[in-house]
C-alpha cells in the first residue's frame, strides 16, 4: 500500500482509538459524578463501595442514588450527546459554524409552550407536574413541525431554515415577554428558573427514556455522515454532483436534530451553549470529517455537560448552580480561550 | 471500441425570460475531449450543469450511457459522470485526502474499503497532489483546490468527466500540466471522455479532440479544432480581430489575437436602415 494511502489509514486508527477513551474516560467521569453530592450519608468512597458491590445501600442510600443521582448523570449523557450531535449536524447542513441547535427556533418553542403552562395556566398534557414539560415538547414539536413544512418548500436553502427559526425565535420570544408582562411575580420565577435549564427535573424512568431515544436516533446520525461531508466541503452542487440529494438530506438532518433537541429540553429547560461549544472543541479535536466528529461530539457533549452539572452542584453546595448558568460561566471563557489559541497557530 | 457516452439532442433553457440554450445538440463519444467555448454568459456553465442533472432543461433530452438523466438517481448520475464546478467554497476545513475520498460516495454506503482509500491516494499521486495529501483543503491556493475537486472528480470513476474552466485560477505551467493529466486519463482509460469549458482558445486548441462553439444560446460551429477556430468564427463569437496559424516546429494551431472588433460582421455605416 502507498504511502498516503497507509498514513491516512493509520491516522484512522488513531482517531478511532482516541474516540473509544474519550468514551471510556466519560463513563468512568460518570461513575465518579455520582460520587459527587452534599449528602454526608453518601461520599464518593461509599458510593464506590456501593456502585462496584463491596458494600450494600442503605435505604436513603439507595434513594439519593437511583432516584436523584442516576437519572441526573443519565440526562446530562443522553442530553449532552444529543444537544451536541444535533449542533454538529446542523453546522454542517446549514454550511454555518455559528449554528446551535437553538438557532431553529425549537426552544424558543419549548420556552413558549412552558409559559403557557406557567402563566396561563393552559395545559394541553392532564397531570399538573407534567403541565410545563408536556406543553414544552408539545411547542418545541410544533417547530419541528413548521421545519418539516418549510422542507416541503421549493427552493428553500439554509438561509431560509435560519431566517425561519430567527423569526420563530422572535415571536416566541414576544409572547412570552406579553405573558410575562401579565404574570405574577411567583409566575414569573416559576418561568426563569425553567428557562435557566437544569438537570434535576428529569426522573428516573423519563431519564431512561430520553437516554434510550437519542440511543436510537445516533445512528441515523451516523449513517448521514457521509451525506454530511459533501454538503459541509462543497455545497448543494458538489453534494448532488457526488450522488447526495442536498434537499432531502438537509431536511431529514435538521428534523432529526430538532426532534432531538425538543426531545431533551422540553425535559430540562433551555442549555444553550453547549450544542455550539462541544461540537467545536470535537471539531477543534479530530478535524471536520463527520463520520469520526458525529461520535466525538456526542462523547464531548456528553462529557462537557456532565462536568458542568457536577460543578455546579458541588462548588456552592448545597445550593446547586443550574447547568445552563454553569456552562456559559465555565465554557464561554474555555471556548474563547480554545478559539484564539487554534487562531495563534493557524 | 469507442462508444457514444453522452448525447444531447435540442437542448433548451431559459432563466426567466431570457433564453440561455435554445437548441443545443452534443454528443461525446469515449476517447474524447471536448472542448466547450464561447464568450462570457453563452451559456456553457449552464450546459455542463444540465448534462450533469444539475439543472433540468426546459426542453431536450440528456442520454449518458445511453439512459436518460431525467429517470436516473442522483448516485447512478455520479457514477456516470463527474463534475468539476468553477469554484467551491467551504464552511468547514477538511482534509486533502478526505475531499477526495468524498469521490467514492457513490460507490459506498458506510465503510470505505482500503481499495477506495488506494484509489484516492492514487489519483493524489496522478496530478501530483501526495504532498497536500494531509493538508486542510481551505488553506490551499485557489488553483490547488481546483485540482483536489479535479482528483475528488477522478476518484469517482466516472467515465464522463464535466470540467468548468478547471485550468481558471492556474499558472501557465499548472495549465499545461493539468490538461495534459486530463488528456491522459482519457488516453490511458479508453472508456472515458471529458467535456470542458474553456476560454484560453490556444490550450483548446493543442488539447481537444473536437471544439464546440456556443454562440447566442446555439451551437455556431462544432468539429475539429481547425474546424472550428477560424478567423472569421473567433470574429463572430468573439469579437476580435485574430489570426490563426499552425506552428512549423510541431504543427500546433496558433491563435494571435490582436483587437476586439466593433461589430460582426464589419459594419458598413448602413446598418438600421
Amino acid at each position: 500500500m502507498e504511502g498516503v494511502a497507509k498514513a491516512y489509514l493509520d491516522g484512522q486508527r488513531q482517531r478511532t482509538f482516541f474516540l473509544l477513551m474519550a468514551s471510556l474516560m466519560t463513563a468512568l467521569g460518570a461513575v465518579l459524578a455520582m460520587g459527587f453530592g452534599s449528602s454526608d450519608d453518601l461520599s464518593m468512597r461509599t458510593t464506590l463501595g456501593i456502585l462496584f458491590g463491596f458494600q450494600s445501600p442503605e435505604g436513603l442510600q439507595r434513594e439519593i442514588l437511583i432516584n436523584l443521582r442516576l437519572p441526573r448523570v443519565l440526562i446530562a449523557l443522553a442530553g449532552g450527546a444529543a444537544l451536541a450531535m444535533a449542533g454538529t449536524m446542523m453546522q454542517g447542513v446549514l454550511g454555518n459554524p455559528l449554528v446551535s441547535p437553538l438557532t431553529l427556533g425549537v426552544a424558543s418553542g419549548a420556552g413558549l409552550g412552558a409559559a403557557l403552562a406557567i402563566v396561563l395556566d393552559v395545559a394541553i398534557f392532564g397531570a399538573p407536574e407534567l403541565a410545563i414539560l408536556g406543553n414544552a415538547f408539545i411547542f418545541a414539536m410544533l417547530v419541528v413541525a413548521i421545519i418539516i413544512k418549510l422542507g416541503d418548500m421549493s427552493n428553500v436553502t439554509s438561509e431560509s431554515y435560519i431566517l425561519v427559526g430567527i423569526a420563530i425565535t422572535f415571536i416566541a420570544g414576544a409572547v412570552v415577554q406579553t405573558m410575562q408582562y401579565f404574570a405574577t411575580d411567583a409566575q414569573i420565577s416559576q418561568l426563569t428558573h425553567w428557562s435557566f435549564g437544569s438537570l434535576s427535573r428529569p426522573d428516573l424512568q423519563q431519564a431512561s427514556l430520553i437516554g434510550l431515544f437519542v440511543l436510537a436516533l445516533l445512528p441515523s446520525g451516523l449513517r448521514a455522515a457521509w451525506d454530511l461531508n459533501t454538503l459541509a466541503v462543497g455545497g448543494d452542487d458538489f453534494a448532488a454532483s457526488t450522488g447526495v440529494d442536498p434537499r432531502s438530506t438537509r431536511r431529514s438532518i435538521l428534523i432529526l436534530s430538532a426532534t432531538l433537541t425538543a426531545v431533551v429540553i422540553a425535559f430540562t429547560g433551555i442549555i444553550g451553549f453547549l450544542g455550539l461549544v462541544a461540537p467545536h472543541i470535537a471539531r477543534i479535536l479530530v478535524g471536520n470529517d463527520y463520520r469520526v466528529l458525529i461520535p466525538t461530539s456526542a462523547v464531548m457533549g456528553a462529557a462537557v455537560l456532565l462536568v458542568a452539572d457536577t460543578i455546579g452542584r458541588t462548588l456552592f453546595a448545597p445550593v446547586v448552580l443550574p447547568v445552563g448558568v454553569m456552562l456559559s460561566v465555565l465554557g464561554g471563557p474555555f471556548f474563547l480561550y480554545l478559539l484564539l489559541m487554534r487562531r495563534q497557530s493557524a | 471500441m469507442r462508444t457514444t457516452l453522452l448525447e444531447a439532442t435540442d437542448l433548451r433553457f431559459s432563466w426567466g425570460e431570457r433564453p440561455v440554450l435554445d437548441g443545443v445538440d452534443l454528443a461525446v463519444s469515449s476517447g474524447e475531449v471536448v472542448a466547450l467555448l464561447g464568450r462570457n454568459g453563452a451559456g456553457k456553465t449552464t450546459l455542463l450543469r444540465m448534462l450533469n442533472g444539475l439543472l433540468s432543461p426546459d426542453g431536450g433530452t440528456v442520454l449518458v450511457g445511453g439512459d436518460s438523466l431525467e429517470t436516473m438517481g442522483l448516485i447512478e448520475r455520479a457514477k456516470r459522470t463527474a463534475y468539476v464546478p468553477q469554484s467551491i467554497t467551504s464552511a468547514f476545513p477538511m482534509r486533502v485526502i478526505d475531499v477526495v475520498l468524498l469521490g467514492r460516495r457513490p460507490h459506498v454506503t458506510w465503510r470505505l474499503s482500503d481499495r477506495d482509500v488506494d484509489i484516492a491516494s492514487n489519483t493524489l499521486s496522478l496530478l501530483g497532489l501526495s504532498e497536500f495529501a494531509f493538508r486542510q483543503f481551505t488553506q490551499l491556493s485557489g488553483g490547488e483546490r481546483q485540482q483536489v475537486i479535479l482528483a475528488k472528480a477522478l476518484a469517482q470513476e466516472a467515465r464522463l468527466l464535466l470540467l468548468d474552466e478547471p485550468t481558471s485560477d492556474l499558472d501557465l505551467n499548472n495549465q499545461i500540466g493539468v490538461m495534459k493529466r486530463i488528456r491522459r486519463v482519457v488516453d490511458d482509460d479508453e472508456n472515458r471522455g471529458a467535456v470542458i469549458v474553456m476560454h484560453d482558445l490556444n490550450v483548446a486548441a493543442s488539447f481537444a479532440d473536437r471544439v464546440v462553439l456556443l454562440h447566442e444560446g446555439k451551437v455556431e460551429a462544432v468539429g475539429s479544432p481547425r474546424e472550428v477556430l477560424t478567423e472569421e468564427n473567433l470574429a463572430k463569437v468573439f469579437m476580435v480581430d485574430c489570426t490563426v496559424d499552425v506552428a512549423p516546429t510541431d504543427g500546433r494551431l496558433r491563435i494571435h489575437v490582436h483587437d476586439e472588433v466593433e461589430s460582426f460582421p464589419p459594419n458598413d455605416g448602413h446598418e438600421g436602415d
